[in-house]
């Protein structure tokens, strides 16, 4: 479809509608809910202008779409002075949206903020890699192609990232039990 | 999604950050930005195909190239200029938040926007898009902790042609922009620590360089560094260290003679266009001023030379204990 957009752009509205949800999702995970509309806007704004580098011989394009909306928030981030600072995929409403269970709202609220430390304390691509796998769903080779790594890479720093986080939070797995 | 392995890392990140589902209102916002975007590419493969060189720019180009030439003042004498900002800035005392405070900074920037003839709902224009400044004021307030305040106020646009000004209203546009709006978001946003070693600050920089924009490379270089330099209250040795690397960037001039301010230059093509970006710094190494401009007029836009299509100003930042 991308490959056909190339000639007939409006194609690419069909792309729009069958990803916009996870795109959405991403966004809000990572920049909040204010701008993630916005944000998803400009993703797939670029995203038109650069369809000529997808490669078709990927099985999905949301790969390429989440490593153009990192670029777009990063882009975003430091536009509007914040480039020096990084942001966590905690939206403070969130604890009030996963669940019914009061149980698990409590624990969430408790233990958010040291996960938000543990997390600010990863390196950039240690954190991008863990939040792809466990937030968005990715597989290696798929978070592979978004941070342009050998797949190979993908599961050490995956793994090093999650025994940073338990190094930082050494109770995570009774406080969460 | 690939079938994926437990883990309690990932179990409890899921369980935080939930799962966030748009508006309709949100989804249809995003929809239209697209498709305008679709529109005008498909407008501009048609401008492609009948283009034909226009001398006159040719000319136009080369004589404002010249005229820079002889105005700004040697490489070396901005690398000087720099590297004398730098040595002062490492010795100033850094601006600092506590539990109490806030460092508080103010801005404002006014930015070309381009809504393409199609997406205007019927209303007829001259071009093929309606073009305007897009006007705002931004204040921020950064806690100690990384909670960070942002206050945004949306202004009149400033218009090239009463024309303009009317097909905008009549479209409604200024409802889309949220004019006379004011929009004030919380996030939290842990400081992130840049390296002092020069050698690991330069590579931390070009690790955020923006590459897939077809922009030179001092100039994304300098949109990561003076986002250290400017708003920023990272260490003073890390914002001196940052203002060397800048000093040392291909094709940055002085403009006029060093006062309480210097002015720096950078000029570069963009899409074909003749482009000046310009920056000034105060004597702390705080951003002030900044500013694109098109040296030659941009064919494809219809706008004239000396155009700006972003001007951004900043005041000085300060430590206060009101979020108001």
């Amino acid at each position: 479809m991308i490959s056909a957009s190339l000639e007939k752009p409006s194609l690419f509205g069909l792309i729009f509608t069958r990803h916009y949800p996870a795109l959405y999702n991403f966004a809000a995970r990572r920049i909040g809910r204010d701008e993630a509309a916005d944000l998803v806007a400009d993703t797939f704004v670029r995203a038109l202008e650069s369809r000529a580098t997808y490669d078709p011989s990927y099985p999905s394009c949301l790969p390429w779409l989440y490593g153009i909306a990192q670029n777009v928030i990063r882009d975003r981030l430091r536009r509007v002075g914040r480039g020096k600072r990084i942001y966590i995929a905690l939206p403070a409403a969130a604890t009030e949206e996963f669940g019914e269970e009061t149980d698990d709202r409590v624990v969430a609220s408790s233990v958010a903020t040291d996960l938000a430390h543990a997390l600010a304390r990863l390196s950039k691509r240690d954190r991008s890699t863990l939040l792809l796998y466990a937030l968005d769903g990715l597989s290696y080779s798929e978070i592979a192609l978004v941070l342009d790594i050998p797949a190979g890479t993908v599961g050490s720093r995956l793994n090093r990232a999650r025994q940073q986080i338990l190094e930082a939070i050494p109770d995570l797995e009774q406080r969460t039990r | 999604m690939a079938e994926q392995e437990r883990h309690p890392v990932d179990d409890l990140l899921r369980a935080i950050a939930g799962n966030v589902e748009s508006s309709a209102a949100e989804r249809e916002y995003a929809r239209q930005k697209l498709d305008r975007a679709i529109a005008e590419l498909g407008r501009r493969q048609t401008r492609r195909r009948q283009r034909v060189l226009v001398w006159g720019m040719v000319f136009a180009a080369v004589f404002a190239g010249v005229a820079f030439v002889l105005l700004a003042a040697q490489p070396s004498q901005a690398r000087a200029a720099i590297e004398e900002i730098a040595d002062l800035v490492e010795v100033i005392d850094p601006l600092a938040a506590t539990d109490t405070t806030f460092i508080y900074t103010r801005s404002s920037s006014s930015a070309l926007a381009e809504v393409p003839g199609v997406a205007l709902g019927g209303i007829t224009i001259e071009g093929d898009s309606l073009l305007y400044l897009l006007n705002s004021r931004r204040e921020t307030w950064y806690g100690s902790e990384g909670t960070v305040q942002m206050r945004t106020t949306y202004l009149q646009p400033t218009f090239f042609s009463d024309a303009d000004r009317d097909a905008y209203f009549a479209a409604g546009l200024d409802r889309q922009d949220e004019i006379g709006q004011t929009r004030t978001v919380t996030v939290h946003l842990p400081i992130e620590e840049w390296p002092h070693d020069s050698v690991a600050l330069d590579r931390a920089i070009r690790d955020r360089m923006v590459t897939d924009r077809g922009l030179p490379e001092t100039i994304e270089y300098l949109d990561v560094a003076l986002g250290i330099v400017g708003e920023s209250f990272a260490t003073p040795q890390v914002r001196a260290s940052t203002l060397r690397l800048i000093a040392r960037l291909e094709g940055i001039q002085l403009l006029g003679p060093p006062s309480e301010t210097l002015t720096f230059a950078v000029d570069y093509v963009d899409k074909g266009v003749e482009t000046r970006f310009t920056i000034t710094l105060d004597r702390n190494g705080y951003l002030r001023h900044q500013r694109v401009f098109n040296v030659t007029a941009d064919d494809h836009l219809g706008l004239p030379p000396a155009t700006a299509i972003y001007e951004a100003e900043f005041a000085d930042p300060i430590v206060t204990g009101s979020l108001d």
